[in-house]
């Protein structure tokens, strides 16, 4: 026998169909708590397909970051081949960074090369690389020849390892090639460096040479030339180039008052005094076999600057300039000048009258250019190697200039100071080799 | 909870104003729930639909640019960079007409196109998004998800002379002087859904083309 016990909420009800009202309300509430529950079910299905484009969006976005990470790897390589500042590299330290200190910049450690022109042999196994920081910050590894960078497992930032390869049949050619990873652990590019995503890109860089020409004679003047002083000038190869000096004006060697003195065509005026100027020529030959004056060709061509750089260097002034590698030497800052040859620099650009004071620029295998739309002083003694060009030039004592390669003056040449000019082909020829990596069009691709 | 016969006996029934007020109430959740129930049902519907519109035309324009960027591809490159004479890169033209575009890269080591390998292309035809991949035309996307009204490519184009390096420079534009084409095409893709004209997405991308242009591969 049961007996009805009121549950305890219906205890505080007065009346006694409280039983019947509950069980109507508890089945719309079950109905309710259905729906709400298919509902639910229903915003997790709809929840599920978010979830499903979040993932193949994931996936997509980090393929994409991968394919830009290696991308940016061939800029980076590209730029870093052109750029020719030395940089710290090696076991310890090898950041990347440019250091004045260090033996050698990136393309001479990564793609040295030989002979004239340059034949480039880059060493395989051997790659360079870089991670980059969520704020864009590079940093960057430059390991000892033969080896990988350093993973540095402790962030998983987007990275890139590159690696240069000779590209057969064109010596002056080699392969790029760029390796950009996600959320890697080891280097990037290596079996176990894969990551969540990886792409590889590669590209064919091949050296356009900046100077396709280089002069013929010691002293080359678009206007006259003075050689006063006791200036020698010579050439160390007499037999492939005699001549010494090739003016679009006069000559004038030595004060006209002197028996000695050589002068033809029209020179500026003023005295030329301070010693005796040398020719260096073979013995019993006429001074005018290695001297070339009015030659109108020449004359016509330096009336602009463009003509003038085209006929002698075949590319216009313009390209000098803006090539990568090319030192902007902002004012007439010597010391400017001075640190950048340091840094590893080898060609300049100079946009104001400049005086060489006493520097020391270039070596005998390792020559530098330097251009000056404005005129070079002298007043130091100064060691040069390379070529040096410039619209005016006026060399006076007590300067006494040591030279080895050619000058090249848009203007006239005056000289009242000492010191040795010798045309040198061995200071010259490395120029040919002077120039930027460019990626060859058609060469990309993204796939074996 | 529910009580046996004996103690039903003893309810009085309820009261026609319980029943109307219980059923109201009842009637009035049920109502809104279903509401609720339905709206959710047709959001979820037209989520899935926009979603499958929009994934299918983000597919379609990844395809086109990933594959697009590597036209002008050619293994024997520096056949072209030697001088003199260069050799002109087979693979570099590209031909854009309305709702088609034309390309081509380098699949093997010859300097020879080879239409049923290294020629490809993207084009709308009747409403379907189809690739040219192997010498045939294969559909990229799919009536029955997404119908593509619109599939504009157009291409734009930079020139940059390249007369000045010549040994014997020549004035950029003039006959036979060679210049560098930088080429980016800009494409837009728009679709509906096949049974609902109102879910309507665009997709638009800037394609690059890595490999450039050289023309002509000589000097004069």
């Amino acid at each position: 026998m049961t007996t009805y016990r009121p549950p305890p909420s219906a205890a505080l009800h007065p009346r006694r169909l409280v039983d019947v009202t509950r069980q109507r309300g508890a089945a719309a509430l079950a109905v309710a708590m259905v729906l709400l529950f298919l509902m639910t079910l229903i915003i997790f299905f709809v929840n599920r397909g978010l979830l499903f484009e979040q993932k193949t969006s994931a996936n997509q976005y980090r393929s994409t970051r991968a394919f830009e990470v290696a991308e940016a790897g061939i800029e980076w390589a590209t730029a870093m081949l052109n750029d020719p500042r030395r940089i710290e590299a090696g076991a310890g330290g090898s950041s990347c960074a440019p250091a004045a200190s260090e033996p050698r910049s990136f393309r001479a450690l990564y793609a040295p090369s030989t002979g004239t022109p340059a034949d480039f042999s880059p060493l395989p196994g051997t790659r360079a690389g870089c991670r980059i920081s969520a704020s864009g910050v590079l940093s960057c590894a430059c390991p000892p020849v033969g080896t990988w960078p350093d993973p540095n497992p402790s962030t998983t930032d987007p990275s890139f390892t590159v690696e240069l390869a000779d590209e057969p049949g064109d010596p002056q050619a080699i392969r790029l090639t760029a390796f950009g990873c996600i959320n890697q652990t080891q280097a990037c590019g290596s079996a176990g460096g894969q990551g969540d995503a990886t792409a590889t890109v590669s590209v064919v860089l091949k050296l356009r040479p900046l100077l396709r020409a280089v002069p013929a004679t010691a002293l080359t003047a678009g206007g006259a030339t003075k050689v006063c002083g006791s200036l020698g000038v010579a050439s160390s190869a007499t037999t492939t180039h005699p001549y010494l000096i090739n003016a679009g004006q006069g000559i004038q060697v030595g004060d006209a008052g002197s028996p000695t003195a050589y002068l033809v065509g029209a020179v500026p005026a003023g005295t030329c005094s301070g010693g005796t100027p040398a020719l260096g020529i073979p013995p019993g030959t006429p001074v005018d076999v290695v001297l070339a004056p009015n030659d109108a060709g020449l004359a016509a061509s330096a009336v602009q600057l463009d003509t003038w750089f085209r006929r002698l260097f075949g590319m216009p002034a313009s390209e000098f300039q803006t090539a990568a590698g090319t030192f902007v030497v902002s004012g007439a800052n010597l010391g400017d000048l001075t640190t950048a040859y340091a840094n590893g620099f080898r060609r300049f650009w100079i946009g104001q009258d400049i005086d060489l004071g006493g520097a020391t620029l270039g070596a005998p295998a390792d020559p530098v250019v330097l251009v000056s739309t404005a005129s070079v002083a002298i007043t130091g003694n100064p060691i040069l190697h390379g070529l040096f060009i410039s619209n005016g030039a006026d060399w006076n004592a007590p300067g006494a200039v040591n030279l080895r390669g050619a000058v090249v003056v848009r203007g006239d040449f005056l000289n009242n100071g000492g010191g040795q000019l010798t045309y040198d082909p061995a200071a010259l020829e490395p120029l040919r080799n002077m120039g930027s990596f460019v990626r060859v069009p058609g060469s990309w691709r993204d796939f074996q | 909870m529910l009580n046996k016969g004996g103690t039903r006996g003893r309810q009085s029934g309820l009261s026609l104003v319980e029943l109307l007020v219980g059923a109201a109430i009842g009637l009035f959740l049920v109502g809104g729930a279903t509401k609720l129930f339905i709206d959710t049902l047709d959001d979820s519907r037209r989520l899935i639909i926009e979603t499958r519109v929009n994934q299918d035309l983000r597919a379609a324009s990844d395809l086109v640019a990933r594959d697009l960027r590597r036209a002008g591809y050619w293994p024997n490159a520096l056949q072209a960079a030697v001088q003199p004479p260069g050799v002109l890169n087979p693979y570099s033209t590209t031909s854009v007409a309305p709702g088609e575009v034309l390309y081509a890269y380098a699949r093997d080591g010859d300097n020879a196109l080879n239409a049923a390998t290294e020629q490809f292309g993207f084009q709308l035809d009747g409403n379907v998004i189809r690739v040219l991949n192997g010498g045939t035309w294969q559909q990229v996307t799919d009536l029955q998800s997404v119908v593509v009204t619109q599939f504009s490519i157009s291409p734009i184009t930079r020139l940059e002379p390249a007369g000045h390096l010549c040994p014997t420079p020549c004035a950029a534009g003039t006959a036979g002087c060679p210049a560098v084409a930088v080429r980016r095409y800009d494409i837009v893709m728009t679709g509906h859904a096949p049974n609902d004209t109102r879910v309507v997405r665009q997709i638009s991308e800037s394609v690059r083309l890595r490999n450039d242009e050289v023309q002509p591969a000589s000097c004069p």
